[in-house]
């Protein structure tokens, strides 16, 4: 799966609620720039 | 609660999507659990285990078209010219350095074909006639546009983005502002403006930029 491929199965957790799935994308050093964090912090 | 989780669906539409080294921007229309619709552009960067690991974004509200009936994110999408990515890369930079930041503001012809400039920004016709007479409609209403700093210009063929940091109106802005470039000349422009929330209300402390 290319990057490209993965920043869009992120995006599109927010709308399934597939969390394991996003938790899986994300690396566990996670920084968010979002100043607005609500929809990451609710993953 | 999850979003998902709302009674209203969370609906998330990408428009476009690309590629530079371990980054890839997005381009895509949210609409948070019927909050409304909102316009963004995303960064993601990946690490050497390709998982992501950091994020920047700039949210703003759906509008409606503007004067020249474009909206924030129609037009065209194709990507080509990948053999241009530097090039085109080197000419939003020097469009930013020259004209945004206002170093060689006479330059600014030279980056266009003539009045040939497909404007999505909310409030400015198409044409560098069109940015002309926004800007001036702003100056008499004492208002300035400054970028102060560039902190990333990414890029894929012929589709550059750039994140700029200054201030609208004595305003401290986020500026993320996507170009497609076309046999060398700027040709469209799409953007999403975002005032810099004050430092007391941050859910971190990794800063905007």
């Amino acid at each position: 799966m290319t990057n490209t491929q993965k920043a869009l199965e992120l995006i599109n957790t927010f709308a399934s609620g597939d969390t394991e799935k996003a938790v899986a994308l994300l690396a566990s050093c996670w920084l968010s720039g979002e100043n607005d964090c609500q929809k990451y912090s609710s993953l | 609660m999850h979003l998902a989780g709302s009674p209203v669906k969370t609906i998330v539409r990408n428009i476009r999507a690309f590629e530079d080294g371990d980054k890839v921007f997005l381009h895509t229309v949210y609409n948070f659990a019927g909050a409304g619709e909102q316009v963004a552009f995303d960064i993601f960067r990946f690490d050497e285990k390709g998982q992501i690991a950091e994020h920047w974004d700039n949210l703003a509200a759906k509008a409606e078209p503007n004067p020249s009936g474009r909206t924030q994110v129609d037009g065209l999408k194709e990507l080509k010219d990948l053999d241009k990515t530097e090039e085109n890369r080197e000419i939003v930079k020097n469009f930013l350095y020259d004209v945004m930041q206002g170093n060689h503001a006479e330059k600014t012809p030279e980056y266009f074909r003539e009045d040939e400039y497909i404007q999505h920004n909310t409030g400015i016709a198409d044409g560098l006639s069109g940015l002309g007479a926004a800007l001036s409609a702003l100056a008499e209403q004492g208002i300035r546009m400054i970028y102060t700093t560039v902190h990333q210009v990414l890029a894929q063929g012929n589709f550059v983005l750039a994140v700029s940091e200054g201030t609208f109106g004595g305003v401290p802005t986020s500026y993320y502002d996507l170009w497609r470039v076309e046999d060398g000349k700027i040709a469209e422009h799409w953007d999403v403006m975002e005032i810099i929330a004050d430092e007391s209300t941050w859910q971190n402390q990794n800063g905007k930029f």
